[in-house]
């Protein structure tokens, strides 16, 4: 159990890491992620 | 008698209908470096990928440290180190320090230790400036001491190393050779795979000659 932890934990930096390197595109995420939450905040 | 640290019994390859590997039966012996050399197509690189489990063979039987490289595939993956042919099996969006240190996780190594293995290994392979250097943009020789520091990982007893100087220069080689003789002190066995003669006499300690197939 704690192996398959520890290579999901593995895993999950590594995708991370590869997203981080396209800094653009991770910068944008951000953006939609924060406009998303922003205007389901002030719609609901 | 000590049981030998690779055994290969009658092994036998095919792609389709074409035989790569035909009736093989060898043995290596703990803390011995077997050089296997051949043309190329004369099925060196089948045979490292049968010892490392990425193969299964067609006929015949394969251990190693008495593990069966079919039945128990991850006892055998966790007792060697590989260093394969191709220098593409890398994270190129990743640095050399992050890739090392990401396989070094998927293969167990305590975290306390991690990055001082990494870091160590860079050193010595002469990549210690390049540790922060994105994969994409480094060279084919790069690639190819990246590759043997991360069969160099884990202390792994038994090292498989399919033409690891292929693309090194002069220096890369002696530097690569001196690092993987001094990890490979003590009772580590090395199958090492090359079409170079010269390499061959000056690394093994014993030497098997692939030819269609065959072992001569």
């Amino acid at each position: 159990m704690s192996r398959a932890l520890t290579l999901m934990r593995v895993f999950f930096l590594r995708d991370l890491a590869i997203d981080m390197s396209y800094k653009v595109s991770i910068a944008i995420e951000i953006v939609d992620v924060l406009i998303g939450a922003a205007g389901f905040f002030y719609l609901s | 008698m000590s049981l030998p640290a690779i055994s290969i019994r009658d092994l036998t390859r095919t792609f389709g209908g074409r035989t790569i590997l035909r009736g093989i039966t060898l043995n290596v012996d703990r803390g011995e470096t077997l050089v296997v050399r051949g043309k190329n197509g004369s099925g060196k690189t089948t045979l490292l990928e049968i010892l490392a489990t990425l193969l299964h063979p067609s006929s015949g039987t394969v251990t190693v440290l008495g593990h069966d490289v079919v039945a128990a595939g991850r006892a055998v993956r966790s007792a060697i180190g590989y260093a394969p042919s191709a220098t593409q099996s890398f994270y190129p969006r990743l640095n050399g320090r992050q890739n090392l240190e990401l396989f070094a996780a998927a293969y167990g190594v305590e975290p306390s230790a991690l990055r001082r293995r990494v870091a160590t290994l860079l050193d010595r392979i002469g990549l210690a400036g390049a540790a922060r250097e994105r994969v994409e943009r480094y060279s084919d020789g790069m690639r190819a001491r990246l590759s043997i520091a991360r069969a160099l990982l884990t202390d792994a007893p038994v090292l498989l190393l399919d033409e690891p100087m292929k693309s090194l220069d002069a220096q890369g080689r002696e530097s690569a050779r001196e690092l993987i003789a001094r990890c490979g002190r003590g009772s580590r066995t090395a199958v090492w795979v090359t079409h170079d003669d010269a390499e061959a006499q000056s690394l093994a300690t014993r030497i098997a000659t692939l030819e269609d197939g065959v072992l001569r």
